[in-house]
C-alpha cells in the first residue's frame, strides 16, 4: 500500500538546538501513528513541519506523493491539524468558525452545514452551537478544535496532544472518531503523554527523545508487550532509561 | 513582606523587568530589516509632519488679529486631536495593554502597579507630543512669539490630559464594583451594558477634560501673545494644571491601592461575558453586504474577521461615523481658503491613516487572531491579508468619502474630489499593507511577491496621482 505521508531524513535546528535530528517514518491509509516521548523531543516540530508550518532544514516530507513546501497548497490541503495550544477566532461561534473551516477547505456552504452539524453533534457541542468560542472551556475549545481539522475530512489528520483536557466521554468521543477517520482509509498522526490511551488506539508508536527516533513499535509488538505483562509505561520508561 | 500578602516598593523591579524585556525584544528585532528602516522612517515621518504643519499655516500677512484667531483655531483643532487621542489611548493603556494584564497575576503591591502604569501613560502619549511640536515649528516662519505660546499650552495639556485618564478610568473602574444605578442604567440605554456604562463614557469623559483645559489655557496664554502683555494669567493657568495633576494622580493611587485589583477582577469579568450577551448575538454587521462579490476562500475569511472583528470592538465604528460627520461639517462650515481647505483635506486623511491601522493592529493582534489559529484554520495568505486590508478600508472609507464629499459640495471642483478619494483611499492601503509587512517579516508570513509588488504599486500610485 502507498503511504500517505512519508518523513525523509527530516532535521530541524532552532539556532544551536537541533530540535529532529534525520528522522524518517511513514504513515500509511488506516494506520494512527502515535509519537511519543519526553518534553522537548520533538514530537510536536515534527508536526509542524508535515503540516507545513515549519520548514526543515535537511530532509522531505511528502503527503500523497505531493512534497510539502511553503507553496505548495496541494500539500497543504490534505492535512487537518490541530495544535497543542487551542486558538480559535474568539468572537465567532461554533457554527460560523465551522463554516469558515468548511469554505476553506472547498465545501459548499450546504455541505459544509451538514458537516459541521454532524461533528457538532458527534462532540456534543450542538447544544453550545451559538456560543462564542471565548466562552468556551479548555475541554470544548479542544472538540471544536479537533471538528475544524475533520471538517474538510483531511486524508492526513495531526493531533498535537489533543486528548489532553478532555472528560472521560470525550475522551471516549474523540478516540473513537479518530478510529473511525482512520477506518476510511485516512492516517493519523497523534502526539500524547497518556500512554495508555495511546497503547490501546495507535497502530504505530513511535518513541523520539533529543530529536532522534530511537525506536517503534507496530501493532504486533504492542501486542507482544501485553503478552508479556509489560505496558506501553514499562516499555518507555525502559527504553528512555536505556537512550540516556 | 506585608500582612496582605503584597510586597511594597517593588516598582523597580517592574522597571527592570520592562527594560530587560525591551532590550530582549530589540535583540530579536534587531536580526531583520526593521530597524534599518526605523531611523529613516522616524525622519521621513518627522518631515512629513513639518510639511504638514507648514501646509496648514495661514498666510503670514493677515492682520494681527485675523492671524491670531487663525492660530487660534489652528492650535485648538491640532490639541483636539491629541485630547481625542489620549482619551482612548489612556484606556487602553490602564485596562487592555500586555504591560497592565501580563502583571496582573503577580504579587506587585497596587502602589508598585500605579507606578508602572503612571510612566506607561506618559511613555505611551510621549510621540503625540513630538508630532504636535513638530507640526507647530513651522510657526517660527509667521509667528516666533506665536510657537513660544502654543508650544507652552501643548505641554500643559499634554502634561494634564493622561493624568486625567487615569483618574477618570480609574473611577469608571471603581464604579464597575458599585454595580448598576439608575443613572448607569439611563447612560447604558439600548447598549444593555448597566454596572460597565461608565467606562463607556470615560474617554469621552477625558476628552472632554482636555478640550476644556485647552480652552481655557488658550485664554490664560493669549496676553502672552502681545509684547506688553501680562503674564499673571498664564501663570495661574500653568499652577492650576499642575495642582489639577497632582490632585489626578493623588486621588488615583489612593483608588488604586483601595480597589484596582478589584477593578481588574471585574474588568476581566465585563470583557468575558461582553455586554451584548445579555441579547442575542449580533450577526449581521456593518460592511458584511460586499462579501457576497467576493468568492471562497475570501468570502468565508473577510465573514468571520468582519465579525469577530466587530463583535469585540462595536465602538470603533461609532468613530468613524462621527469622524465622518465632522469631517463633512467642518468642510461646509470653514472659512478657509480653497487651496488651503484642499491642504487641510489631505492633512485630515493622512491622519485618518490611523483609523485603518486601529483595526487593522486589531485584526491581526492576540485577541482576535491568537498565534496559532494559522495552523489549525491554514488559510492561504494572499486571502488573508486581502481579507484584512479590505475590513481596514471599510472603517476608513466613509471618512475619505464625507471629506471628498464635503468639500466637493463647498468647492464644487471634481479634480479635487477626485484628488481626495484617491489620496484617502492611497493612503489607507500603503499604511495597511506596510504594517501587515511589518508584521508578516515578524512572523515570517507574507503575501507571494507577485501579489505584494501588485498592492503596492496600486496604493503608491493612488497616493502620487493625489499628491
Amino acid at each position: 500500500m502507498t503511504p500517505l505521508l512519508e518523513v525523509l531524513d527530516v532535521t530541524k535546528r532552532f539556532g544551536r538546538l537541533k530540535a529532529l535530528d534525520g528522522i524518517s517514518f511513514q504513515a500509511r491509509p488506516g494506520e494512527i501513528v502515535g509519537l511519543i516521548g519526553p518534553n522537548g523531543a520533538g514530537k510536536s516540530t515534527a508536526q509542524a513541519i508535515i503540516c507545513g508550518e515549519l520548514l526543515a532544514d535537511r530532509g522531505r516530507v511528502r503527503i500523497a506523493g505531493s512534497e510539502v513546501s511553503a507553496a505548495n497548497m496541494k500539500a497543504h490541503r490534505q492535512v487537518g491539524h490541530v495544535p497543542q495550544r487551542i486558538v480559535l477566532f474568539p468572537f465567532l461561534t461554533a457554527n460560523e468558525i465551522l463554516a469558515l473551516a468548511a469554505e476553506l477547505s472547498g465545501l459548499t456552504p450546504a455541505a459544509g452545514r451538514e458537516r459541521a452539524a454532524k461533528l457538532l453533534d458527534a462532540l456534543e457541542l450542538s447544544e453550545h452551537s451559538d456560543r462564542l468560542a471565548r466562552e468556551y472551556s479548555e475541554g470544548m475549545a479542544r472538540k471544536l478544535a479537533i471538528a475544524v481539522a475533520l471538517v474538510g475530512a483531511p486524508p492526513l489528520l495531526l493531533l498535537d496532544e489533543s486528548l489532553n483536557g478532555l472528560d472521560p466521554q470525550s475522551s471516549a468521543t474523540v478516540q473513537r472518531m479518530i478510529e473511525d477517520h482512520a477506518a476510511q482509509g485516512n492516517a493519523v498522526i497523534l502526539t500524547s503523554h497518556l500512554l495508555w490511551t495511546m497503547e490501546r488506539l495507535c497502530t504505530k508508536i513511535l518513541l523520539l527523545h533529543q530529536g532522534r527516533l530511537v525506536d517503534s513499535l507496530d501493532r504486533d509488538a504492542l501486542n507482544g508487550l501485553r503478552t508479556e505483562g509489560r505496558t506501553l509505561e514499562d516499555y518507555y520508561l525502559t527504553t528512555l532509561k536505556s537512550a540516556r | 513582606m506585608r500582612g496582605d500578602g503584597e510586597r511594597r516598593g517593588m516598582w523597580r523591579v517592574i522597571v527592570r523587568l520592562r527594560a530587560l524585556e525591551r532590550k530582549n525584544r530589540l535583540r530579536v528585532a534587531g536580526r531583520g530589516l526593521l530597524p534599518w528602516l526605523l531611523v529613516p522612517g522616524l525622519g521621513g515621518l518627522g518631515a512629513a509632519l513639518f510639511m504638514l504643519g507648514q501646509t496648514t499655516l495661514p498666510p503670514a500677512d493677515l492682520p494681527p488679529e485675523a492671524l491670531a484667531e487663525a492660530l487660534a483655531e489652528r492650535g485648538y483643532l491640532l490639541r483636539a486631536a491629541m485630547c481625542f487621542l489620549i482619551g482612548a489611548g489612556s484606556f487602553e493603556v490602564l485596562y487592555r495593554a500586555r504591560g497592565a494584564t501580563n502583571l496582573a497575576a503577580l504579587p506587585f503591591d497596587s502602589r508598585s502597579l500605579f507606578i508602572d502604569r503612571l510612566g506607561a501613560l506618559y511613555l505611551a502619549h510621549l510621540p503625540l507630543l513630538a508630532a504636535l511640536a513638530l507640526l507647530q515649528a513651522p510657526l517660527i516662519e509667521v509667528a516666533p512669539r506665536a510657537l513660544a505660546v502654543e508650544f507652552a499650552i501643548d505641554s500643559l495639556v499634554w502634561l494634564l490630559t493622561p493624568a486625567a485618564g487615569l483618574w477618570l478610568h480609574t473611577l469608571a473602574g471603581v464604579s464597575l464594583l458599585r454595580g448598576t444605578s439608575l443613572i448607569k442604567e439611563f447612560f447604558g440605554a439600548g447598549m444593555r451594558v448597566d454596572s460597565a456604562a461608565l467606562m463607556l463614557y470615560s474617554p469621552a469623559a477625558v476628552f472632554a477634560v482636555g478640550l476644556s483645559a485647552a480652552i481655557l489655557l488658550a485664554q490664560a496664554f493669549r496676553p502672552l501673545l502681545s509684547s506688553s502683555g501680562q503674564a499673571g494669567p498664564a501663570l495661574v493657568g500653568t499652577l492650576l494644571v499642575f495642582t489639577a495633576i497632582a490632585g489626578f494622580v493623588l486621588h488615583s493611587a489612593a483608588l488604586f491601592k483601595r480597589s484596582w485589583r478589584a477593578i481588574r477582577a471585574r474588568f476581566r469579568e465585563a470583557e468575558m461575558l461582553p455586554p451584548w450577551r445579555e441579547g442575542p448575538l449580533p450577526v449581521r454587521v456593518y460592511a458584511q453586504s460586499p462579501a457576497r462579490l467576493f468568492s471562497p476562500p475570501l468570502r468565508g475569511l473577510y465573514l468571520a474577521m468582519l465579525l469577530n472583528l466587530r463583535r469585540r470592538h462595536r465602538l470603533d465604528l461609532m468613530f468613524t461615523v462621527l469622524a465622518s460627520g465632522a469631517l463633512f461639517w467642518f468642510n461646509l462650515a470653514t472659512t478657509l481658503p480653497l487651496d488651503a481647505l484642499l491642504a487641510w483635506n489631505a492633512m485630515l486623511l493622512l491622519l485618518a491613516v490611523a483609523v485603518v491601522l486601529t483595526p487593522i493592529y486589531r485584526l491581526t493582534g492576540r485577541e482576535l487572531s491568537p498565534p496559532g489559529c494559522d495552523a489549525l484554520f491554514r488559510p492561504p495568505a494572499a486571502a488573508l491579508t486581502t481579507a484584512r486590508v479590505l475590513i481596514a478600508l471599510t472603517h476608513q472609507l466613509p471618512i475619505t468619502i464625507s471629506v471628498a464629499a464635503g468639500y466637493g459640495i463647498k468647492t464644487a471642483q471634481p479634480v479635487g474630489v477626485l484628488l481626495l478619494l484617491m489620496i484617502g483611499v492611497g493612503a489607507g492601503l500603503l499604511a495597511s499593507l506596510l504594517y501587515l509587512w511589518i508584521r508578516g517579516r515578524r512572523s515570517g508570513a507574507w503575501l507571494p511577491w507577485a501579489n505584494r509588488g501588485a498592492w503596492l504599486l496600486v496604493a503608491l500610485t493612488l497616493v502620487l496621482i493625489g499628491s
